[in-house]
């Protein structure tokens, strides 16, 4: 099917299914009842669609889609209460319909802990998604501690046991922090929803009505933030943050340590071994920008052409001409293009000639003497 | 009275608008590609050590300024934020009044790169990137304009070689790293850094995002795709959107022990403020800044309050101080269209005064 094809047939359902919710609350506001929500998350998922091989839109498509979804759910969930009531009837809870609108309140799902979640996703991942990777990659490891949990403490298996019991017992650790911060961000959610509640009450003040589901949207955006800043803020939540981040670090340690562990065994380098070489090319790298240094040599100009400022000095040296670089390294697999290097570009010289010059500045000194 | 006058027919000229969005933002999406090309100046590179690129900007007529400005912008991501696209270009603005304008490209850190202190950025890098601006123009010292993380780099470096920086401006810089209203620094207070860089060498980008990102969870993660919808017709516009969600996405990762030392000097022990901070073995002393002193904040800026950043004021020796308090945020300080009119233009004002 062609392009503008896919686009008419999804417009045409998406018509259809708005024909439906203005049919379902119309009828609902004539008998003063309470409409069903109409599927529109379907018309969504069907937009999304449409994007088929797309890969480069799909995580803003996901994220587009996932907001208006939750926005959706809530406009029907406002309209719901609006359309249905009548003179003299209850008004409706707002923070009840902004909850069921954001999937619940509960220890596994409150609006706030499912913000923190839908943060992850293409260049962003937190601490609770790092242990998740985490936990997949050592499930070959956690699989050992439970059988060695069933041997005796003894034998040449102890030290190993050891090992295993205080992965354990970190994970354990880690399982209760997670759970601490749980109900901080439990908190938080009903503390925002509190405070929506709040905001709504000014509302009512004659001439500050909200006009639209955008507007209440938006206020309940507001609401929700206040109430996780204040968590967020609190010294609670700080003990809390530090000790959730500090127990998974612990597992994580222990988890590679094992991985050494197995790896070293097979003589395959291992991570410690690569950091201590990594350290002594830093140590190299650090001594060698001294000695050019001492050779008066890294702070010359390395452009070939000189600055035309007006300031610039008659005393500059010349320097030589050289290929054009590359734009500077870049992440492997970065998700953006590097920006092109312009051919006027120069490069300093090497460090084999920087070398070379330190190295004839010396002997020459020395020769002096 | 209550509080929503909202109307059945209003929700559903609502959805209906959603709809004709949502179609028309199918079109726009495959029109425009998602990885939109950025940088609006034309640049030169004019040294490189390691990963990172010293560029220089050229602008439409030759510079007129007398000291060119060196940007020492953040790690924490990437530089390209102040050359975004043709309208919205500090850079470009910058040039066009007559600066001569350099950057530091920090480029991306890898496994390698573990081991690399504050001493070697500061020192190390920052020294040599300024040295060689300098020689360049036969200067002996330069503006530097130093840029959030980048700013207090160059604060520290300005107080450890005073002599090689004509005049200091530091943008949405945080100076007092334990603000009540300083979320990040907060959530770090606990955190026991050692173990943590021990632990995952090099601090992944990603988790540096996911940070940024949960300090406003909701209006970062829910309602900003919300009001993306509103401009989903508008391909101009989204291309906007997605320059912008590249940049926030795109965060190198931080050397271990470059990150070990500022979360534990300036996040934990607000060392900037409280002294007895040292980069490699040279202590730093904010009275040691007796340049002139441009200090430019965000006042709606979530991420380096304003708070955070007038403290310099009192900390530093020169008495050739003045403050720029910007109407706008951490991000907007450099795109929104009154950034565009206000910031250039006071620096280059504040510049020209002082003989920059």
């Amino acid at each position: 099917m062609a392009e503008s094809d896919t686009q008419a047939a999804w417009m045409k359902d998406w018509q259809s299914m708005q024909k439906q919710f203005t049919n379902a609350w119309t009828e609902a506001a004539r008998q003063g009842g309470q409409a069903q929500g109409v599927p529109l998350h379907e018309g969504f998922e069907q937009w999304a669609k449409l994007f088929g091989g797309n890969e480069s839109q799909s995580e803003l498509t996901e994220r587009v889609v996932q907001s208006a979804k939750q926005f959706v759910d809530f406009l029907q969930g406002a309209v719901g209460k609006v359309a249905g009531q009548k003179a003299g009837m209850e008004v409706p809870n707002w923070a009840e319909v902004a909850a069921q609108a954001m999937g619940g309140v509960n220890l596994a799902h409150n609006p706030v802990a499912d913000a923190l979640r839908s943060v992850t996703g293409e260049g962003a991942k937190g601490f609770e998604q790092m242990f998740q990777e985490l936990s997949q990659q050592a499930s070959p490891f956690k699989q050992a501690v439970g059988q060695m949990f069933s041997m005796p403490a003894f034998g040449y298996t102890r030290e190993t046991q050891e090992r295993y019991q205080k992965f354990a017992q970190a994970n354990l650790e880690y399982r209760e922090q997670l759970n601490r911060y749980n109900q901080q961000m439990l908190k938080a959610s009903q503390l925002g929803l509190g405070r929506f509640e709040s905001k709504l009450a000014e509302r009512s003040e004659p001439g500050r009505a909200l006009n639209n589901a955008r507007e209440l949207y938006d206020l309940l955006i507001d609401a929700l933030e206040e109430g996780y800043a204040e968590v967020a803020l609190s010294d609670e939540f700080r003990h809390v943050y530090g000790a959730l981040v500090n127990a998974q670090m612990r597992v994580r340690q222990m988890s590679q340590q094992e991985v050494e562990h197995g790896t070293g065994s097979l003589g395959m380098p291992t991570r410690s071994e690569l950091n201590a070489v990594h350290k002594k090319l830093a140590e190299y790298r650090r001594r060698i920008a001294q000695l050019e240094e001492a050779a008066g040599s890294t702070a010359a100009p390395v452009a070939a052409e000189r600055a035309e400022s007006p300031a610039a000095a008659p005393r500059r040296r010349a320097a030589s001409k050289a290929a054009p670089k590359a734009a500077p390294a870049r992440k492997p697999a970065a998700r953006a293009k590097a920006p092109a290097a312009k051919p006027a570009a120069t490069r300093p010289p090497s460090f084999a000639d920087r070398l070379a010059k330190s190295r004839s500045t010396r002997r020459t000194t020395k020769g002096g003497r | 009275m209550g509080p929503m006058n909202l109307r059945p027919d209003a929700a559903i000229g609502e959805v209906t608008r959603l709809g004709q969005k949502l179609a028309a933002g199918a079109k726009v999406l495959r029109e425009v590609d998602s990885n939109v090309d950025y940088g609006a100046t034309r640049k030169e590179e004019v040294y490189r050590e390691d990963k990172l690129v010293v560029y220089r900007y050229r602008g439409e007529q030759a510079p007129t300024a007398k000291v060119p400005i060196l940007i020492v912008y953040a790690l924490v991501n990437r530089p390209y934020m102040v050359d975004l696209q043709d309208d919205r270009s500090l850079v470009k603005n910058l040039l066009a009044r007559g600066e001569d304008v350099y950057l530091i490209d920090w480029g991306y850190p890898d496994a390698s790169d573990r081991s690399l202190t504050l001493d070697d950025y500061v020192n190390g890098y920052i020294r040599r990137c300024v040295d060689v601006v300098a020689n360049r123009h036969g200067l002996k010292a330069i503006n530097v304009l130093g840029i959030c993380q980048g700013g207090a780099f160059s604060l520290c470096f300005a107080s450890i070689y005073p002599d090689k920086v004509r005049n200091m401006i530091a943008m949405v810089t945080p100076v007092d790293f334990h603000t009540p209203d300083n979320m990040l620094s907060h959530w770090t207070q606990e955190m026991d850094v050692d173990l943590m860089v021990d632990t995952l060498g090099n601090v992944p980008g990603d988790l540096m995002n996911y940070c940024y990102l949960t300090l406003k969870p909701f209006r970062l993660n829910s309602q900003k795709y919300v009001g993306l919808i509103d401009i989903l017709d508008n391909k101009v516009e989204v291309e906007n959107f997605l320059r912008m969600e590249k940049w926030i996405f795109d965060s190198p990762d931080q050397a271990g022990e470059a990150f070990r030392q500022f979360i534990k000097d300036f996040y934990q022990g607000n060392k900037l403020v409280k002294g007895g901070l040292k980069i490699g073995s040279k202590p730093v002393d904010l009275k040691r800044l007796t340049m002139p002193v441009l200090n430019i904040f965000a006042e709606q800026d979530h991420l380096v309050p304003p708070a955070a950043s007038r403290p310099l004021r009192g900390l530093i020796g020169t008495s050739d101080y003045t403050e720029l308090a910007f109407k706008g945020g951490h991000i907007g300080i450099y795109v929104s269209g009154r950034a565009q009119r206000e910031v250039p233009s006071a620096i280059h004002e504040w510049l020209r005064k002082r003989g920059g």
